[in-house]
Parts: C-alpha cells; sequence; structure tokens
C-alpha cells in the first residue's frame, strides 16, 4: 500500500478533531473522508500541512530507524508502536487530554464480534467493547483483528499480531 | 459530519439517541452498550461510540478549542 494511503487511514479518525478546532474546512475534511474510504493517493504536501503534529513526532521515529518520514515502515511504527505511548506520557497536547478522549486516541487492537452492514463491534482488551464504522477497511469477517481509532476500524492485522500486542 | 465534542442525551426512542450540542441537536444510533437520558457521548458517523464520564466534559471542551496546541 502506498504510505500516502496506509498514512491516511490511520490519521483520518482524528480529523474530526481538527475540524472541530477549525484547523479545516468542511470541504477538506470531506476530501479527507472520501480519500481515505475510497484509498485515494493525496499528496504529501497537503498530509504534511494538516496533520503537522503527527509529522513532527513520525520525524523522530524515522530519524531513530535512518528512514524517511514516508517510508512505509516509519510511518508503521509510529501509529502501532509509538502512537499510545506519546498518549500515555501525556506529551504535545495530551497532557491536558481527559481519560476518556486518550483512549479513543489510542490505537487498539482488537476482534471483530459481531457485524453489520455500516458498522463493527470489536472487542479490543478484556471486556472491552466499542461499536466502529468498518468504511475504511474491506472484506472484514467476524472474528478477524482489526486495529481501531476513534470511531474508525482502521486495518486487519494478523491474529499473530494481536498475541504479539497483548501477551 | 462528526461532531468532535460530547453531546448530551436529551431523549432516547427506542435505540435512537437525541443529542443535544448546545447550537444544534443531533440524532445517533445506539448500537451496544447503556444508554441514558443526560450522558454525556461522542458520536460518530451517527452511531454513538463512547460515553463521556461527566467530570471529563469541561476538559474535553477546553481541549477542542480553536488554535489549541
Amino acid at each position: 500500500m502506498d504510505p500516502e494511503i496506509y498514512f491516511l487511514k490511520y490519521a483520518f479518525p482524528c480529523s474530526f478533531i481538527i475540524k472541530q478546532r477549525n484547523e479545516i474546512s468542511q470541504s477538506e475534511y470531506n476530501l479527507l473522508e472520501e480519500s481515505a474510504i475510497r484509498d485515494i493517493k493525496l499528496s504529501r504536501k497537503f498530509l504534511e500541512k494538516i496533520f503537522f503534529r503527527a509529522f513532527e513526532r513520525i520525524d523522530k521515529v524515522a530519524a531513530d530507524l535512518n528512514k524517511d518520514r514516508w517510508n512505509l515502515e516509519v510511518i508503521k511504527e509510529y501509529f502501532i508502536n509509538r502512537h499510545n505511548d506519546i498518549i500515555e506520557q501525556g506529551m504535545y497536547s495530551y497532557a491536558q487530554a481527559p481519560e476518556s478522549l486518550k483512549n479513543l486516541c489510542k490505537i487498539h487492537t482488537g476482534k471483530v464480534i459481531d457485524i453489520s452492514r455500516e458498522y463493527l463491534i470489536v472487542e479490543y482488551e478484556q471486556d472491552k467493547h466499542r461499536p466502529v464504522l468498518s468504511s475504511l477497511v474491506k472484506k472484514v469477517k467476524k472474528g478477524d483483528f482489526v486495529t481501531i481509532h476513534y470511531g474508525y476500524a482502521v486495518e486487519r492485522i494478523s491474529p499473530s499480531f494481536q498475541k504479539v500486542q497483548s501477551p | 459530519m462528526c461532531l468532535a465534542i460530547p453531546g448530551k442525551i436529551i431523549s432516547i426512542k427506542e435505540n435512537i439517541a437525541t443529542i443535544d450540542y448546545g447550537s444544534e441537536k443531533r440524532e445517533a444510533m445506539i448500537v451496544l452498550g447503556n444508554f441514558n437520558k443526560d450522558d454525556y457521548v461522542i458520536v460518530q458517523g451517527k452511531i454513538v461510540i463512547e460515553k463521556v464520564p461527566f467530570k471529563q466534559v469541561e476538559a474535553w471542551l477546553n481541549l477542542l478549542k480553536e488554535n489549541g496546541s
């Protein structure tokens, strides 16, 4: 998958927060949503401008891995492994964030336990469930493992990944 | 269209909650969990996804103000 498309799938669910702060217009929000759903590749410049906070953090990962900020491995490492630590440690604007917001901001991995036309019910940690929209992931079945971010399922992942994440 | 701020449930009819955001009211579907009138919730894509404890509502609103860090 192109890094631009992969990045947007993970970043898009928090763009409603950016919209709420009036940093982007309704039409920019709509473009992000449509592009995330339909796997449309947006320009790097546009994504870097809107999600400048994420790229400040991605640059640190890129430096650690000695790779470019648009390297897919760098972007995966950021969203899958480092993003939650940053939130947990209360860095950046997360210092003032209430627990319920931090929990939505985190990227969880979980199992799809129910499915309907528009949403999935995902069990992510023992006895924690969240309904999430299924528009960003294709061909998800009951029993599959997915990552979730805010109210969206983002990516289908292998069960072995889930085991690594929650031993 | 999504509203990132917590809204307050003012009524629930079957599984459809009417949610007050101060400036406007929206309807959203409850598909999981127990929600009551006066609960504050976060909605995404017309689905109620999480409850926000009352004590945390003010912190949400402060954080989502325009030009936040």
